[in-house]
């Protein structure tokens, strides 16, 4: 139970600080907040000890949001490709801060990041097995972000 | 004088907002040349001449380190300073990229003062324009967990 309070910690920071250095996005703790249509959704793997995955659930408008910030565009100006590249840099990041933060003097090797455009809301979940996954769940005044860390056997 | 960049990143937007930021820092860049990955990298080097490098690890096809060899096996690219900038920061792997003939690194998340400080330090220039020399000691290793 203790690592996995761990975990949660450090996710958190990894969290805050790639959204507030990268996208200049403050995002606030939340419950369990159902995200709507059009869902992006990036998730990337690593491996070491422990090794496991993140997935990062971002509202469409908290995504465009993070894409006009980050390249500095106009609305409107925002291209499907931007957001894709987007949201896979913000898994990619959150998560080798997170493993940075977690435990440095170990090296993790990560997988290329994927991405999705889900259809259909979505409501995140832990699964109920609170031993082997972490949800995070923030508010932004641009939309919801819900962030899962599953872990796996190394 | 002002120098020809090489970003490679995976990530379109990443080169986009590395280029920016070298751009709004005054930094003195005439060509900013891009790869996605460490082949597409070498091949750039075999058309262009480019006086810095900045380089993520995690890409596909061929990873940062493995250009980062390859760069400094190469008899005409092993003066070429090579930056990595990338979510991997353990102990090992910083070391590992220092190891390889890295000249400097930046962890991401950055701020943009990280990428400007790290790149005039490996150049040897102050932002003045003035020449301090070309300094062999690694570059944004102090913050990092050593």
């Amino acid at each position: 139970m203790k690592e996995i309070q761990k975990i949660r910690q450090a996710l958190k920071i990894s969290i805050f600080e790639v959204f507030e250095k990268m996208f200049f996005v403050f995002l606030e703790p939340a419950e369990g907040i159902p995200l709507e249509e059009g869902v992006c959704r990036a998730s990337i793997r690593y491996r070491g000890t422990p090794s496991g995955s993140i997935a990062l659930f971002v509202a469409p408008g908290l995504a465009e949001r993070m894409v006009r910030n980050l390249l500095l565009k106009d609305e409107g100006d925002v291209s499907e490709r931007d957001i894709e590249d987007c949201m896979k840099e913000a898994a990619n990041m959150v998560c080798g801060n997170f493993l940075r933060i977690f435990d440095s003097s170990v090296t993790f090797d990560l997988t290329i990041p994927e991405f999705e455009r889900l259809v259909g809301g979505v409501t995140t979940e832990a699964g109920g097995k609170e031993k082997d996954a972490v949800l995070l769940n923030f508010q932004s005044d641009s939309g919801a972000l819900s962030v899962v860390l599953e872990k796996m056997e190394s | 004088m002002s120098f020809n960049i090489m970003i490679v990143d995976d990530s379109s937007a990443m080169r986009q907002v590395i280029k920016k930021i070298i751009g709004m820092s005054g930094f003195k860049m005439d060509q900013c040349y891009e790869a996605g990955h460490g082949l597409e990298a070498l091949s750039v080097l075999s058309d262009h001449w480019v006086d810095v490098i900045l380089s993520d690890i995690n890409m596909p096809r061929m990873n940062g380190l493995e250009f980062l060899g390859r760069v400094r096996d190469h008899e005409l690219y092993r003066h070429i300073p090579v930056i990595m900038i990338s979510t991997e920061g353990s102990t090992e792997r910083v070391q590992e990229a220092f190891d390889h003939g890295a000249r400097g690194f930046i962890k991401k998340p950055f701020l943009p003062e990280e990428i400007k400080k790290v790149l005039y330090q490996v150049v040897g220039f102050k932002e003045d324009g003035a020449y301090e020399g070309n300094s062999e000691d690694p570059a944004g290793s102090e913050d990092l967990d050593f």
